[in-house]
């Protein structure tokens, strides 16, 4: 249980984020500041 | 009802917004300040302004109000929304932002025209789709200020549109982008304090979030679920993994590409904002929507358990989030500036609407379609008339909403995706992508949205939402129509940067 929801609700939810926000945080990393 | 906290912290909340707009008023010079505020836009300003265009009038009431009827498969829009904003930054921005300054773009329309080296047929095309989107759109927000300020103060419809649209109209006729954006700062800021400070009350009233889950599964077991099964069983179960896939392309495409809000990569200062704006924008506004959302089950718990009632409405469950206040804050200071944080989130949408819709009025039609002749001080003006004649055509349109009012917003976003996605993403990335594809793609976007918008509401709903046709359609005429004509001159898809990259070296 996650907070009261099924393990796999949690997962799936919390994984989409989680992606989300390494993907965002990969951009930043690999952006080129010079034009 | 309003008491006297809430008339003076609302009178206050007027008054900052009008002194932003005359502070602005002062830094115009020409047209490029009215437009792109004299693309002087800072991280934060340029960050918060992405959000606040996004986050519309409907953000507050009708997030939690979805959560309040769907549970937890409709939690998906607190994630596809958000990204919206990431999306528009990385998909367009980087490259629109680049390209703007080198060839002095004032809107996308002249990206645009020049790419698909088509000066007036598309311009003209995408000028008046975006102004009348954005004309249906404007109406569905001024519908839902009024909706606040008419529960708030107990006054009529009318005066409450009237009161909101001269405050709105002012500042954003007179400041052109520096007044909305700096007032989106503003408002932004009041946003997501308000939202903090008020969501965890709620939640906690309800007794936290496990126990509130416990609640939703114990009505119906699919709540607690990433989704509804296929197909849908019940009127509220319609958030279904193909209704899901449809949804998260019209909310993160279709948004991300809406007139409003594309246009400001232009405005930034500096092309390094665009590093972390996307995961900021983005964490920001998850978190807020997140709360939002979890007050829609906390006052679906309290309801279920008996604890309270929703008003005896059509739409009652748009009242979770007030009802949720209400109950967890009885006290009025929270009250007062519970008030504020809805219209900040209305009113931010609503002038950059209208900001839209006047520039591309003025710069699209009249200057470089109607009179090209015209000085800049004209199109200014022009610029500023557009603004009040739309400002008051939509009040107009707002004080008798048109009973399908959810359905022309929800058809307002869905012709922004099949309009105007492909046009911008195949012009920015297919250097094969000519101006008769742009054409055929965005006619075909705008005829097939409003056929299948039709047909789900009139004729026979659809398994995935309507605009996912549309845009199939669209992709397919750019495709096909792009193949059949002659490329648009190496010359015009170097100037704009035309090719499979994001970043060039």
């Amino acid at each position: 249980m996650f907070f009261g929801l099924p393990f796999h609700t949690g997962l799936i939810v919390g994984g989409a984020i989680a992606l989300v926000v390494v993907v965002l945080t990969l951009w930043g990393l690999r952006f080129r500041e010079a034009p | 009802m309003a008491d006297l906290a809430t008339f003076i912290l609302i009178g206050l909340y007027f008054v900052v917004l009008i002194g932003i707009g005359s502070w602005a008023s002062k830094k115009i010079k020409n047209t490029e300040d009215y437009i792109l505020a004299g693309r002087s836009l800072g991280f934060w300003v340029f960050t918060i302004l992405i959000v606040c265009s996004i986050c519309s009038g409907m953000s507050l009431l009708g997030v939690s109000g979805f959560g309040y009827s769907s549970g937890w498969p409709g939690i998906w829009e607190q994630i596809f929304v958000p990204l919206a904003a990431s999306f528009c930054i990385i998909a367009f921005g980087v490259k629109l932002h680049t390209v703007g300054r080198e060839r002095g773009y004032l809107t996308i329309e002249d990206y645009l025209a020049e790419r698909f080296e088509s000066p007036r047929a598309l311009r003209g095309l995408s000028a008046i789709s975006g102004i009348v989107v954005s004309l249906i759109y404007l109406v569905g927000q001024y519908a839902a200020i009024s909706i606040v300020l008419v529960w708030l103060f107990g006054i009529p419809h009318w005066q409450a549109l009237l009161i909101s649209g001269v405050i709105i109209t002012a500042y954003t006729v007179v400041g052109g982008l520096y007044a909305v954006s700096w007032t989106g700062l503003f408002q932004g800021g009041i946003l997501i304090f308000g939202v903090l400070l008020m969501a965890p009350p709620v939640i906690a009233s309800a007794g936290g979030l496990a126990h509130i889950n416990t609640v939703l599964a114990g009505v119906d077991p699919n709540f607690v679920e990433p989704w509804f099964p296929s197909p849908a069983y019940a009127p509220y179960a319609y958030a279904t993994p193909e209704f899901l896939v449809s949804f998260g392309i019209l909310l993160m495409v279709g948004l991300a590409c809406a007139p409003h809000v594309v246009n400001n990569v232009l405005a930034v200062k500096e092309k390094r904002y665009f590093k972390w704006a996307p995961l900021i924008a983005f964490g920001i506004y998850a978190v807020v929507m997140l709360l939002v959302k979890f007050t829609g089950f906390a006052v679906r718990s309290l309801v279920e358990e008996g604890t309270l009632v929703l008003p005896n409405a059509v739409n009652a469950q748009d009242y979770a989030f007030i009802v949720g206040v209400e109950h967890a804050m009885p006290n009025v200071a929270f009250w007062a500036l519970f008030a504020v944080i809805v219209l900040a989130a209305v009113m931010s949408t609503t002038d950059r609407l209208m900001l839209t819709v006047g520039t591309m009025f003025a710069w699209d039609v009249y200057k470089n379609i109607l009179r090209p002749s015209a000085s800049d001080k004209e199109v200014l003006l022009v610029s500023k008339v557009a603004i009040v004649l739309g400002a008051g055509g939509t009040l107009l349109l707002a004080i008798n909403p048109p009973e399908m009012l959810a359905w022309l917003i929800w058809m307002g976003i869905g012709v922004m995706l099949a309009t105007f996605a492909v046009p911008l993403l195949a012009g920015l990335y297919w250097r094969g992508a000519t101006g008769g594809g742009a054409i055929a793609s965005m006619a075909t976007g705008l005829v097939a949205a409003a056929v299948f918008g039709y047909w789900h509401q009139f004729v026979a709903p659809l398994p995935v939402h309507f605009s996912l046709y549309a845009l199939v359609l669209s992709a397919l005429a750019m495709v096909v129509v792009s193949l059949l004509s002659a490329r648009n001159s190496p010359a015009a898809l170097d100037n704009t940067r035309t090719g499979w990259f994001i970043q060039s070296e």
